[in-house]
């Protein structure tokens, strides 16, 4: 298991313009790693990429195995997305919700095997869903609907999961409790690629950083090194200030 | 659909499965005990009621094609707006079918084999043109992410496809059988339909629908967009390839043997969501069987009415149909669906 690793990727929109230039870094199993930088940096338009949903160029490798070259179901069983909002707009129950994050194994005619019952179960009791089963996706709640799609991508099978800013919409006590799911995944040997907005956010959630500006990559490393006042200032134009900002916490249980 | 428990769930769909039964059983007693001619006759009874079967199945089919042809275009444009006859999919059909009357009549009258009627190759025309129409539609639409855009496209496709009907139906008055074809064939009905349609309409419908339903969990995740379903495995070119090419094998189906019936796949699929809910699986079974009650429950009503001479079927389903479209519409807009 060597995680993901990203070389010379490139992303161009139309004829010429270029919004991510050559950027190469790694995403290692058993750690989180963050993709920061200011608006229109290239975040977002990175984790497309690595995820195959916007054309590029350059290599993406997942444990040694190059992105590019697998169908869309074998894809979606290696590598899960937890988009920023969902756009689904129709009532669909959260468990079929989840359920569809099996449909990388699902035959046409075919329901749910009972292997994939069980995981889709899991999936569901991990990220505390399961009391929501019956109820229509669009009824929830922003911190329920990121919880109901952090399941859903568990249940693809999938152990590296790219996220998009999931908790930019969530209060601090739901962004709390995704950010402990997300440290549980991280234990159990997920690599995990997340764009965060918020820097102490990710501070406190990733263990590596990579700092973008302008589609080029200006820091990588571990995420003390990337939240650090020099390439903070090239990146955002701010100082950072040694001051302890506010830690919040849930409850131990 | 508000929230429900699977016992409650699977009790409204028992309900409804059970009404919808009940439903397409009287239709089908009334439609063979309502008509002209008289069933008791010595001679001709039994000629009567096997015209009111055929009828009937015909009437049965197209309903059924349109509906499920209209769940997978909503599927496939993530809008319950979108239906073909609204995307101008039945206009492209029909100008198929129109095509293709007036080339073997005319182009072809002195080469094609008796055997080979023009009635027997109508089909295809319908599902080509269907085709053509979808095709154009995604291309024209293919950079637009605006249902608007979708339905005005739809719209100009469909007047277009129309005017050039007007077109060959006014150079088909020159010759007297191949405009009473044409005008017989534009005005729909399935009044005249015999064993012929049924023959070539049932597989259509079948494969057609059975494909259909072999999508539905491809269009339950498509439900969360097109950039999440890539994500979580959807081939979507594959399934935007197959889309058009079922919706054009349902919707030339229903043409050729109903004509132009606006707003079948609008009215039924968005009269049982809130019943049967959004999954694909249960979707296209309530509505195909829900189609093709609604199109003969239509055409019953046809004979039903105290009027002189014939109103054609797609004027008693436009005039269901559109109140609902607007309804639709305006619901739409309101909610900011179309931004």
């Amino acid at each position: 298991m060597t995680g993901l690793e990203v070389n010379d990727l490139t992303v161009t929109y139309g004829q010429d313009t270029t919004v991510v230039h050559n950027v190469s870094f790694e995403a290692r199993p058993g750690r989180i790693t963050a993709l920061l930088g200011p608006n229109g940096s290239g975040k977002s338009t990175i984790l497309k990429a690595v995820t195959g949903l916007i054309p590029s160029s350059g290599s993406v490798h997942l444990d040694t195995v190059l992105i590019s070259k697998l169908s869309p179901r074998e894809r979606a069983s290696v590598l899960a997305y937890v988009p920023q909002r969902s756009a689904l707009t129709s009532p669909l129950h959260v468990k079929r919700v989840v359920e569809l994050g099996r449909y990388a194994q699902w035959s046409s005619y075919g329901g749910l095997s009972s292997e994939g019952e069980a995981i889709v179960q899991q999936a569901m009791e991990r990220t505390q869903v399961s009391q929501l089963s019956s109820r229509p996706f669009t009824e929830l709640s922003g911190g329920e609907q990121q919880r109901v799609l952090l399941a859903r991508a568990i249940a693809t099978g999938a152990k590296t999961m790219v996220l998009d800013e999931p908790t930019s919409a969530l209060d601090i006590y739901h962004s709390l409790q995704f950010r402990r799911l997300l440290h549980e995944l991280r234990q159990d040997g997920f690599t995990i690629l997340i764009v965060l907005h918020d820097l102490n956010e990710a501070n406190e959630t990733a263990d590596d950083g990579v700092l973008l500006l302008n589609g080029h990559v200006l820091a990588t490393g571990p995420i003390d090194h990337v939240i650090a006042p020099a390439p903070l200032y090239e990146a955002y134009q701010v100082h950072l200030s040694e001051e302890r900002s506010l830690r919040f916490g849930l409850d131990p249980t | 659909m508000s929230s429900l428990s699977t016992n409650d769930e699977s009790h409204q769909l028992r309900t409804i499965w059970g009404g919808m039964v009940l439903l397409l059983l009287l239709v089908t007693y009334a439609s063979l005990s309502f008509g002209t001619g008289d069933l008791n006759d010595a001679t001709m009874g039994d000629d009567y009621l096997r015209l009111r079967g055929y009828r009937l199945v015909n009437s049965l089919l197209a309903g059924a094609a349109l509906s499920v042809g209209g769940v997978l275009v909503q599927g496939l444009f993530r809008n319950p707006l979108a239906s073909p006859s609204i995307l101008g999919t039945t206009a492209g059909a029909s100008l198929g079918g129109i095509v293709v009357l007036m080339v073997w009549n005319v182009l072809l009258a002195t080469w094609i084999p008796p055997w080979l009627p023009a009635e027997l190759v109508l089909p295809f025309g319908c599902v080509l043109g269907a085709s053509l129409s979808l095709l154009v539609l995604l291309y024209v639409t293919r950079h637009s992410k605006s249902m608007v855009s979708v339905l005005l496209t739809g719209f100009i496709l469909s007047s277009l496809f129309l005017a050039i009907g007007s077109l060959l139906l006014s150079l088909a008055q020159d010759t007297f059988e191949l405009g009473r074809a044409v005008v017989a064939f534009t005005l729909g009905g399935v009044e005249t339909k015999g064993l012929t349609h049924i023959a070539f309409a049932l597989p259509l419908v079948v494969i057609g629908s059975s494909a259909a339903f072999s999508w539905s969990t491809s269009l339950d995740v498509l439900l969360s967009g097109e950039e999440e379903a890539q994500s979580l495995g959807v081939d979507i070119p594959l399934i935007r390839r197959w889309a058009i090419v079922w919706t054009a094998v349902l919707t030339g189906a229903a043409v050729a043997i109903g004509g132009n019936l606006a707003f079948v796949g609008l009215v039924v699929p968005h009269a049982l969501r809130p019943y049967v809910g959004v999954r694909h699986s249960r979707l296209f079974p309530a509505s195909l069987v829900g189609g093709a009650i609604f199109v003969a429950g239509a055409d019953l009503l046809i004979r039903l009415l105290p009027v002189e001479g014939t109103i054609p079927l797609g004027v008693i389903t436009g005039l269901v149909g559109a109140p609902v479209f607007l309804l639709l519409l305006k619901k739409n807009l309101a909610g900011g669906d179309f931004a």
